[in-house]
């Protein structure tokens, strides 16, 4: 009995690259199709949190990249998956989807502190799968060719388009941004200034019930609101 | 030592544990539950909002503005309404370019016009070491008035004691998990928040809301009172008496509706309103939470979700506020004629809490306030950490050193930046936090706000232009904002305000127009506008 169909899930680092290069080696052996899926997390974090979570570099940004390209080497059937939302989750739903007879996964080895922290996604996909879980641990797989491979494939320059300067397209920017802004300013600073102390007699001014002051604020609040309702759907609309 | 108010204690460290655990629950959460839904971006979206809510909302928010209405009227609402426009004057004026140019930090930005210029980087990262420095003092005076009322011991051992813990929390652990912490801290402060405004209005109002403007019609404003008649209110069998007494003997005098009360003249008043209006635009934390989530359409409705958090969050503290003053009418009163404003001023919030549920009142509210310190130290302690590593460190000390060695030098760096602070804090303890708060505004006002303005709308701007405006506005506004703390009345034959902005902000803005007319190198210009102001 072997393994037709396996899943590994892979992010760049060494661990899983461990688990990944496994994979490899079992399909080689049973003449098997592997799924590379990577999963990118939908955590929103600030980049100072990123830099701290990270304790070593990824070996690679681009690990499907690296998954085809190693795959090709090896001549093994890869299919890659990349999917958004909770790891453990995405890495079992992918496995039914998929359908897949083995999932390989590598155990970042991280302890105490750490794992508190991140929890761990293989302690996590073994226990709610069900189906069977082979767990590499760190350093098992001897990953060196991989790393020789990643730095080979030169990492592509991000393609940001850089759109040609237009200055009109300032120009028509500073004047949406500008009147919103403008509004704003007039609105605050009226307020501001009829409740300065040459003119708090008309701020004092009663005016169905309120002083004329508190008016001007509350218009500013309610308004607020309205400005950034058109703000957003100008914003939405182009999107 | 005793504790004055043991339960209330017990809740603020309970709470501070639990939204530990939170953060470190979502975190995990994210990694390892078995479920996967398909419901995109939603958690992600409302929980940034509050984050950014609770990162926005600090001390000066939450104990500074309804302290300032409770002693002067509706004069104090002015910092709320100046902390509500700023928040949409970054929206509309820089949050689109950033965001399409994929720079979210004030040094980014200045980085990807005008490339690595060591100039354009000492200037950014000392005004980054001063403004979060000024940001911290405000948090710790309310965190050392807060354990005061909590624990009964010294302000000067309080103020030490909880600078040294925030920051130690923040540092050693707080800033893992900063985002969920700073959601769930946003949740509590403005929980906290309506649930004084619902219990003051059922309890001294009954139930209706609008008695509360009545009432506040008819009070004569703390500071009025306590300078004029104290006497008369202290002898007022209950607060009630104390407001009709007070009203008695002072016939003409103003109401807690009166616009008026609490400003000096019209310059100081123009110079904080001016402060407050741009001084976001120059805080380093709160641009970085705009795009923190991936898509335009969850970033879209977590700022707007934040807006509306702020505008209910701004508008209850103007009716907590004016039942404060009620409520506590002869306390208040007594404290600022016996010289305790400081903890009149920062206080009343934490004060109305006790009176109406006690103890366990008091708790929720110390806890509210506890985290709006909290989640504002972190922001400002994590951008500090940021540019001392990235800006000091890196390209200035040490270029090739790892990041682990960045962060580590950056994290002793910030536990003296703390130290400044806690001793400024010790200084400064009769400030209103809100007042304070409002200064780093005007610095703020004076340097990264122009700062960033001009680069994202100004083809003209140069790389002089960028050193020396920053340069000119963080020194005046630094001599003006000391002037004031040192208690000058004027300074160079200028008076001195209870804002730098109106002489900082014109000033810098000169400079870095003049600077720019003389000098040649706009830096990339063409490629950095082509990106910030591409067509979606």
């Amino acid at each position: 009995m072997g393994f037709r169909k396996m899943l590994v899930a892979v992010d760049g680092y060494e661990p899983s690259l461990g688990a990944f290069k496994k994979a490899v080696e079992l399909a080689r052996d049973y003449q098997a199709e592997v799924v590379v899926l990577q999963v990118e997390e939908e955590v929103p974090l600030l980049p100072t949190e990123k830099m701290m979570e990270a304790v070593e570099p990824p070996i690679t940004e681009e690990p499907l990249e690296l998954a085809k390209a190693y795959a090709q080497l090896m001549n093994v059937p890869v299919k890659v998956v990349k999917k958004t939302g909770p790891v453990a989750g995405a890495i079992l739903a992918t496995a039914k989807e998929e359908n897949v007879e083995l999932i390989l996964l590598g155990d970042s080895g991280r302890k105490g502190f750490q794992k508190l922290y991140f929890g761990s996604v293989a302690q996590a996909v073994s226990e709610n799968a069900d189906r069977p879980v082979l767990i590499i641990k760190r350093g098992w797989v001897d990953i060196s060719d991989l790393k020789e491979l990643a730095k080979q494939i030169v990492e592509k320059p991000e393609a940001i388009e850089i759109p040609v300067y237009d200055p009109r397209l300032v120009y028509e920017n500073l004047k949406f941004s500008g009147t919103l802004f403008l509004v704003l300013t007039c609105l605050y600073f009226f307020a501001a200034i009829i409740t300065s102390k040459p003119l708090k007699d008309v701020a004092a001014l009663e005016i169905a019930g309120l002083p004329f002051g508190i008016w001007c604020g509350l218009i500013l609040v309610v308004s607020g609101i309205f400005l950034t309702r058109i703000y957003l759907s100008k914003q939405g609309g182009e999107s | 030592m005793s504790l004055t108010y043991p339960i209330a204690f017990l809740i603020v460290a309970i709470s501070v544990l639990i939204s530990i655990y939170i953060s470190f629950y979502f975190r995990k959460h994210t990694r390892t539950t078995a479920a996967f839904y398909v419901a995109e971006g939603k958690i992600p979206w409302r929980i940034n909002g509050m984050a950014m809510f609770g990162d926005y909302c600090s001390a000066a928010s939450f104990l500074g503005v309804a302290g300032a209405i409770s002693l002067m009227g509706v004069d104090g609402w002015w910092l709320a309404l100046g902390f509500f426009a700023t928040w949409m004057a970054v929206l509309f004026l820089v949050a689109a370019p950033l965001k399409n140019a994929g720079k979210f930090t004030v040094g980014d930005v200045l980085g990807a016009r005008f490339g690595h210029s060591k100039g354009i980087r000492t200037v950014s990262m000392l005004t980054t070491i001063v403004l979060c420095s000024l940001y911290l003092v405000p948090q710790i005076v309310g965190a050392g008035h807060l354990f005061k009322l909590l624990l009964g011991w010294e302000y000067l051992t309080t103020v030490i004691v909880s600078g040294v813990l925030i920051t130690a929390l923040v540092v050693l652990g707080g800033m893992r998990g900063t985002t969920f912490n700073q959601a769930v801290q946003g949740v509590v402060l403005l929980g906290a928040m309506l649930i004084l405004l619902i219990s003051a209005t059922i309890i001294y109002f009954d139930g209706n809301i609008l008695n509360i403007i009545k009432t506040a019609k008819k009070m004569v404003p703390t500071v009025v009172a306590a300078k004029q008649i104290p006497d008369v209110v202290k002898s007022a069998p209950s607060a009630e008496a104390a407001v009709e007494a007070a009203r008695q003997a002072l016939p003409d005098a103003p109401s807690a509706l009166t616009p008026g009360v609490g400003l000096r003249d019209f310059w100081n008043h123009l110079s904080l309103v001016l402060g407050l209006f741009i001084g976001v635009l120059g805080l380093p934390h709160i641009l970085i939470r705009f795009y923190t989530v991936r898509d335009a359409k969850a970033a879209q409705k977590s700022i707007e979700f934040t807006i509306w958090g702020l505008a209910i969050f701004y508008t209850s503290v103007l009716f907590v506020g004016l039942a404060i003053m009620f409520s506590l009418y002869p306390v208040l009163v007594d404290l600022v004629a016996t010289g305790k404003k400081g903890i009149a001023t920062n206080m009343a919030v934490p004060m109305l809490g006790q009176k109406i549920g006690g103890e366990l009142f008091l708790g929720i509210i110390a806890a509210g306030a506890l985290a709006a310190m909290l989640s504002t130290c972190t922001g400002l302690l994590i951008t500090a950490t940021t540019s001392i590593a990235h800006d000091l460190y890196a390209s200035i000390f040490k270029p090739h050193s790892p990041d682990e060695e960045r962060v580590s030098f950056a994290k002793k760096a910030v536990f003296v930046l703390a130290g400044i602070s806690i001793a400024l804090a010790i200084w400064l303890k009769n400030q209103n936090v809100g007042m304070l708060v409002g200064m780093t505004f005007g610095i703020a006002a004076s340097t990264f706000a122009p700062a960033l303005i001009l680069t994202v709308w100004w083809p003209r701007l140069t790389k002089q232009g960028v050193v020396w405006g920053m340069a000119t506005g963080l020194v005046v506004s630094l001599i003006f904002t000391f002037a004031r703390f040192f208690g000058l009345k004027s300074f160079l034959g200028l008076p001195v305000l209870v804002n730098p902005a109106l002489y900082s902000v014109p000033a810098a803005f000169i400079v870095f127009i003049i600077a720019s007319l003389m000098t040649k190198d706009v830096g990339e210009v063409e490629k950095f506008m082509a990106l910030a102001h591409r067509k979606k």
